[in-house]
């Protein structure tokens, strides 16, 4: 009974929390620039993501059927005035390995590489300035245009299908923390079930030109997939026109579609340098 | 490890709450902007501290640093390429050209653009700085 009440209560606020925090889909540059008018930059981020199990719903039927992804992303964005901006995220598939449950629960091997769909955005902020402290809010349309290629066996890692979706953002800043969470959503043409997000990071400015984080994302969709990955990132300023940041992330739960099997229990590693104007 | 990552992910829930539950963050009083204005000004006469609000942390001000290099009252030989940030109190310090005077109006422009507002500067007048508000805009 007590477990149960505890339960809810972890439930109501979790909603409530989603509810006052709306979401901050992440944006180039690294999340923060540029705020001012006419600034713009691109960035290019590498990530590899490494799945270790195959998985159908929670249970796990091909223990040790892994997969390895690898992309390059480009993105880029224009601030008109502080208050709305364009970007771009494309990202390239270098290279990417799977196992599959094969007959006989033999490993079947599949591979992709190739470009993969292109977001657009158009976040809108609304920026605050208080005497010891400074924020925003957003408001992020975004669509998804498929232009990922098909792969050769059946394997491709970009959906390929037309998205749209939208995010709602907050984030604040001091001179010694950050704090920014958000929430959205892309629904896509089908078969691609809908996906829903909520993310939360935290931040120390450990130096004037470093912040140590820790980010938390939340991840469901239409088929009843979840994920909830954390873990940290480091951002180091090397001059005003050139920033870096490393992050890992950790499935701490992952569930897959209840439909059909799918990789789960990823890590993810990404590093990146950005240029801004 | 899912414990610790867990537990992590829980703290970084309840540290917004207190956090936000606090009455207000630490603020950088007038007395201590005046203070740090008087040594950062000391002597220079051809140097203003803006008092940015919201200029939190140096990251955040690049903009500032990219606004302000573009007037061309700029001294940039002086300071770091003419404009020094102070974001623990707040202030933009920007020196301008030996036997230029100070187009107010266009470096509180720039800070504007830059995305922060420029409330009111200090200025070296012989043995202390001042405060000064910016002139009406026509």
């Amino acid at each position: 009974m007590q477990h149960q009440t505890f339960s809810k209560g972890v439930l109501l606020i979790g909603l409530a929390s989603a509810a006052i925090s709306p979401l901050h889909a992440d944006q180039p540059i690294m999340n923060m620039m540029p705020r001012w008018d006419g600034g713009y930059g691109f960035q290019v981020l590498a990530e590899n993501i490494h799945r270790s199990d195959l998985k159908q719903g929670s249970e796990v039927v091909g223990s040790g059927f892994t997969e390895d992804i690898t992309k390059l992303h480009l993105q880029g964005v224009y601030t008109w005035d502080r208050s709305i901006r364009m970007t771009f995220k494309l990202p390239y598939i270098t290279d990417a390995r799977r196992e599959q449950l094969g007959a006989g629960g033999s490993k079947d091997v599949q591979h992709y590489d190739g470009l993969g769909d292109l977001t657009i955005a158009l976040p809108l902020k609304r920026y605050f300035n208080l005497a010891a402290r400074s924020g925003s809010w957003t408001l992020a349309p975004q669509l998804r245009v498929p232009i990922g290629e098909k792969g050769d066996d059946g394997y491709q890692v970009p959906d390929r299908v037309w998205g749209t979706g939208l995010s709602v953002g907050y984030e604040t800043e001091t001179y010694d923390w950050f704090f920014a969470t958000s929430a959205g959503f892309w629904f896509f043409e089908q078969p691609e079930p809908a996906e829903w997000s909520w993310s939360l990071d935290l931040g120390w400015n450990a130096r004037d030109n470093m912040q140590l984080l820790l980010e938390s994302d939340l991840k469901w969709d239409d088929d009843n997939a979840f994920t909830l990955a954390t873990g940290p990132a480091l951002y180091w300023r090397w001059s005003d026109h050139v920033h870096t940041r490393i992050e890992w992330k950790h499935d701490v739960v992952s569930k897959v579609s209840t439909h059909t099997p799918d990789h789960g229990n990823g890590d993810r590693w990404s590093i990146g340098i950005g240029f801004v104007f | 490890m899912k414990f610790f990552l867990l537990t992590l992910t829980i703290l970084s829930l309840a540290i917004p709450s207190i956090a936000s539950a606090r009455a207000e963050f630490p603020v950088a009083t007038e007395e201590n902007r005046l203070a740090s204005a008087q040594t950062l000004l000391k002597g220079q006469t051809n140097q203003i501290a803006v008092y940015t609000k919201g200029l939190v942390c140096s990251s955040c001000g690049i903009g500032l640093r990219i606004h302000l290099k573009k007037l061309d009252q700029v001294d940039t030989k002086a300071l770091d390429k003419g404009i020094t940030l102070d974001a623990e109190n707040q202030l933009v310090v920007v020196a301008t050209k030996p036997d230029v005077a100070p187009d107010l109006l266009s470096i509180k422009k720039a800070i504007h653009k830059a995305g922060y507002e420029p409330t009111h500067y200090y200025q070296w007048a012989g043995d202390s700085a001042v405060l000064k508000l910016f002139p009406e805009e026509k």
